[in-house]
């Protein structure tokens, strides 16, 4: 072994065992947003062997507060892969796997096998129940991350019989109701914080170490910096129900998923002719002015591609539902995004 | 029996940090839930759990009069 890791290797409780053992490791990371950007740097220096990124999401201009892992060069890029390549520049010792497709009950468990720790880094319920599923029916440490504004939550659940996300909060809520960091904002260094807290259970739970705080809420306000470390118990009914399914349930929410008709702001410039229609409520603002951009109320055309928008993408994929016809999209992306590209198109 | 509440996330926005309740009586969770969305109107749309002395507590369990976490899921990542 090389002196890469002698930093940890000096540390009391890690010692050459810890990092061989980390050196034959493979973890699941679910999500390169925010938190996954904070989170793969760290398993990738440390030598986890094999990393599999997970997201299909691409680098938008808005992300770049946060998701420092990027640049503006990456816009348009999908996550997984640019991740991918920066991680191994970073480490070429390791392994890494891109994956590029959304994760669902149908493909979670063939996505977790094998995995000595899944990590998840959404910023949706759907999704993260659907690994929390997953990862008890395989008995696989899931260490969960969350945020909210300027508050952030983590845990390490399923660790060797230990409660799992389920336990804490047994269903799904929907996302109407608890927003995300589109809807709300997020303040930049909390990613960093609660994506360490994440990365640092992890490692624990890959190298073997006797410290990994399973079952227990750490919470942390980076207003008041008031913190929290509140165990919980497993639920075992529930458990040995989820164990018994002949497969995972699907999570019902009226979230913002990816399909046929959504569109990345860097799908656009594929579009021939296309009409923008606002499905925001009147005087919402930013109000956009700009001759391709519509109101919903002016009614859709037959003749070119429409595409809806609205603040986050919500409301506009709701929408897009509704409307059962060929050549009607959804923009996933958040509306600043789609500024930028409206600016863009009126400079080029 | 008197119950200082601490919300958090969303429901700090929604109801502020801090909020009281007094019972009658000692209270196990699932009866505490009861009072809260009867005194805190919309808590019932959010999932939440209840905590006290560093811990999580299930539906069954008596809770001592003092400072209860009410905490709701976030959705952020």
């Amino acid at each position: 072994m090389n002196n890469r890791y002698n930093r940890h290797i000096k540390l009391k409780p890690w010692g050459t065992a810890a990092q061989e053992q980390l050196g034959s490791s493979h973890a699941v990371v679910v999500g390169a947003g925010g938190l996954g950007a904070a989170v793969l740097p760290y398993l990738a220096s440390a030598g986890v062997n094999k990393i599999t990124i997970v997201d299909y999401d691409r680098v938008s201009l808005s992300n770049l507060q946060r998701q420092v892992l990027y640049t503006e060069e990456d816009i348009g890029r999908l996550k997984a892969e640019v991740t991918a390549e920066k991680l191994g520049a970073l480490n070429s010792e390791i392994q890494l796997k891109a994956i590029t497709q959304a994760i669902d009950a149908h493909t979670a468990e063939h996505l977790v096998k094998e995995a000595d720790v899944v990590l998840d880094c959404t910023d949706n319920f759907r999704t993260r129940y659907v690994i929390n599923d997953a990862c008890v029916r395989q008995d696989i440490p899931f260490v969960f991350g969350a945020l909210h504004t300027f508050s952030g939550q983590m845990a390490v659940c399923n660790y060797k019989g230990s409660a799992t996300y389920r336990c804490l909060f047994k269903e799904a809520p929907t996302n109407v109701v608890i927003p995300n960091c589109a809807e709300i904002g997020v303040f930049s260094p909390l990613v960093a914080l609660i994506g360490s807290l994440m990365a640092s259970e992890a490692l624990k739970v890959l190298a073997g170490l006797a410290s990994v705080q399973a079952a227990k809420l750490i919470t942390y306000d980076l207003l008041t910096h008031q913190q929290h470390a509140l165990s919980f118990t497993p639920d075992t009914a529930r458990i040995e129900q989820i164990k018994a399914l002949e497969r995972i349930e699907p999570i019902a929410l009226n979230d913002c998923e990816y399909n046929r008709q959504t569109l990345f702001v860097s799908d656009l410039k594929e579009l021939k002719d296309p009409l923008f229609v606002d499905v925001r409520q009147a005087g919402e603002h930013p109000q956009i002015d700009h001759t391709e951009v519509v109101a919903l109320s002016e009614g859709l055309p037959n003749d070119r591609p429409v595409v809806l928008f609205c603040t986050t993408g919500k409301r506009a994929r709701l929408c897009a539902q509704k409307i059962e016809r060929e050549n009607v999209y959804y923009l996933k992306e958040e509306i600043e995004d789609f500024i930028h590209y409206l600016n863009q198109m009126k400079h080029d | 029996m008197e119950y200082t509440l601490n919300f958090y996330g969303p429901l700090s926005e929604l109801f502020g940090a801090h909020g009281r309740i007094v019972l009658d009586e000692a209270s196990t969770v699932s009866t505490l839930r009861v009072a809260l969305e009867q005194g805190f109107e919309g808590l019932s749309d959010y999932p939440y759990t209840l905590a006290q002395d560093g811990a999580f507590k299930s539906d069954h369990e008596l809770l001592s009069s003092g400072a209860i976490e009410v905490f709701p899921p976030f959705s952020g990542g």
